[in-house]
């Protein structure tokens, strides 16, 4: 059985008599990587600060590490390493400065970790280089030099790969997956870069207005990504007739580029090939397709794609 | 604690802002004595008080040490330095004390100049002058006879200017609920400002209703807190800095108060 990690309990955040959060419930098991997953104020960033202690919940517990109650949750926090919004930078200070003044502040005696950690996220030639004069990019990076410094167990990051180049994703990814198998790291990443964070996570929480719409893992949402097979061609209004009286389906979506998503036959494609070709139909695409975690993400929340 | 206070003087160590302020205390702490001397030498006109005033310790630092909360808590918000020391697990409370202790700390470092040129001052025997708007260290300069210096001895002259050192960071306290509930350094600066300006008419109002004055030397800002010289007695010194220490635990307390449940944005 995994170990809890994290645990809330009916979670309740009001602001101002307005629901930030309500009655959320998550398990967080040791070992993996959590996506957490919402549009602009669905609640994400304030469960965040509420496991780190940055904010007090109305109601509902948090349990971190098998403890609950407010001193207990304070000792359990050193086990926690964070990048909430922002990284918690000093702009007048150089990467390696920073570093130190976060190792002085945990109280961690080996100063070969400003050295490691740097090289780690790739900020070694920054040299005498202050904080303010890094690119966004780069402030990112030093943000999760400083949550990984005391070793956490727990690592939570809002939006860490804001700012990063394509390269720096990648790196940041391989970084995340790592620190996940070989040190057992649970991670609580949110993300508005969906296809990203669906290489990354290994379980994904869907929250929207503040409530939970579903958690499952990444098994889980690949089989609920809705495959299809994408067909193109010159006469849909043919097409979708011959779907109907020959294949004798009514699975299929007309997309709004005329092209159809067909829900059915998915492992015949040579047969639904050999049909539409006998009845004169000249296809110009067709192809095994599935949903996006975007396009998973927008069907279950519905509307806008302000994710 | 000790950690987050270790963290804060190397932070404060690299802060261009710290230094910029000792120079700055430097100079003024210079001009304050040069023209307390020349006034009454009679090289600089009178009117020139209004001037040595201004480059006065209490002036002075009445500024800088609320911008120094200002930069320093405030600044901490910004960066999110107080946000990463909750989430790793320090109590509220230690972030505020060892804020608190940092803050005195840098505030004693900006007022060594005040200190150096009142004690070189003092060890030359000459007049020093500034009528009657002397408080703080300049009117320790000024009130003090050449002849009682090697009377009182260092110990004395020591012990009144750890304790004017003392007034002065009970008195900067009060930037520290400010800091943390405004986080904000420049309504910090503005408040703080305001408060030694109202502070000095309260002084004024306390001259002339003995049960305000009771209630009003009470705290760091009335009494004879300010004018501590070596003439004031053993009990008196020790009074100010029991007067002043507990003013500090108020806003210390206050601020816990205020911080204990608040949002940390």
């Amino acid at each position: 059985m995994s170990t809890c990690i994290v645990k809330t309990d009916g979670l309740t955040k009001t602001y101002h008599g307005v629901n930030a959060l309500h009655n959320l419930s998550i398990t967080l098991e040791a070992g993996k990587i959590y996506g957490l997953i919402g549009q602009n104020g669905a609640g994400k960033t304030t469960l965040m600060r509420l496991i780190a202690g940055l904010g007090f919940p109305t109601t509902g517990s948090i349990q971190l590490f098998g403890h609950t109650g407010e001193r207990a949750l304070q000792n359990e926090r050193k086990r926690l390493g964070c990048m909430i919004e922002y990284p918690s930078i000093v702009p007048n200070l150089t990467a390696k400065e920073n570093l130190k003044l976060h190792r002085i502040m945990r109280g961690i005696p080996n100063i070969d970790v400003e050295d490691e950690l740097l090289a780690f996220v790739g900020l070694s030639d920054t040299g005498k280089k202050k904080a303010k004069d890094f690119s966004l990019g780069m402030k990112q990076r030093l943000g999760i030099a400083v949550a990984l410094i005391s070793n956490p167990e727990l690592l939570i990051l809002d939006e860490p790969i804001n700012g990063l180049d394509p390269l720096g994703v990648v790196e940041i990814r391989n970084l995340l997956k790592r620190l996940c198998e070989e040190r057992q790291i649970t991670i609580l990443i949110s993300s508005h870069n969906l296809p990203e964070l669906y290489q990354t996570a290994t379980d994904y929480i869907i929250i929207h207005k503040g409530e939970i719409k579903q958690t499952l893992t990444l098994t889980q949402l690949e089989g609920c990504c809705k495959h299809h097979l994408l067909i193109s061609c010159e006469l849909p209004e043919q097409l979708v007739s011959v779907l109907e009286t020959q294949l004798h389906t009514t699975n299929y979506k007309v997309m709004p580029n005329k092209s159809v998503e067909l829900y059915d036959y998915l492992d015949s494609k040579e047969h639904v090939s050999n049909v539409l070709y006998e009845n004169g139909i000249i296809v110009t695409n067709l192809t095994n397709e599935g949903d996006t975690l975007e396009d998973y993400f927008i069907s279950l929340v519905g509307g806008g794609r302000n994710v | 604690m000790y950690n987050l206070i270790w963290a804060d003087l190397f932070k404060l160590q690299k802060s261009t802002v710290v230094k910029v302020m000792f120079g700055i205390t430097t100079i003024s702490a210079l001009a304050m004595a040069i023209i307390a001397y020349l006034i009454p030498q009679g090289t600089l006109d009178g009117s020139m008080i209004g001037i040595g005033f201004m480059f006065s310790d209490i002036n002075v630092i009445s500024i800088l040490g609320a911008v120094i909360a200002g930069v320093y808590i405030c600044g901490d918000f910004d960066n999110k330095t107080i946000h990463d020391a909750i989430a790793i697990g320090n109590s509220r409370a230690f972030v505020i004390i060892s804020k608190t202790i940092v803050f005195s700390s840098t505030l004693g470092f900006i007022l060594l100049p005040y200190v150096i040129i009142t004690g070189l001052g003092l060890s030359t025997g000459y007049v020093f002058s500034m009528g009657s708007v002397a408080i703080g260290f300049l009117h320790m300069l000024t009130s003090t006879d050449p002849t009682t210096v090697l009377v009182s001895g260092i110990g004395k002259i020591l012990a009144v200017m750890l304790t004017l050192m003392i007034v002065y960071v009970a008195q900067l306290s009060i930037c520290v609920p400010l800091a943390f509930v405004l986080k904000k350094p420049v309504p910090v600066v503005a408040i703080y400002y305001g408060l030694s300006i109202l502070s000095g008419q309260l002084m004024v109002l306390s001259a002339k209703y003995p049960v305000f004055n009771r209630f009003f030397a009470s705290t760091p800002y009335g009494g004879n807190h300010v004018f501590v010289t070596l003439d004031t007695g053993i009990g008196d010194i020790l009074g100010t800095i029991a007067v002043s220490l507990l003013f500090i635990v108020i806003m210390i307390a206050v601020t816990y108060i205020l911080f204990r449940k608040s949002e940390i944005k």
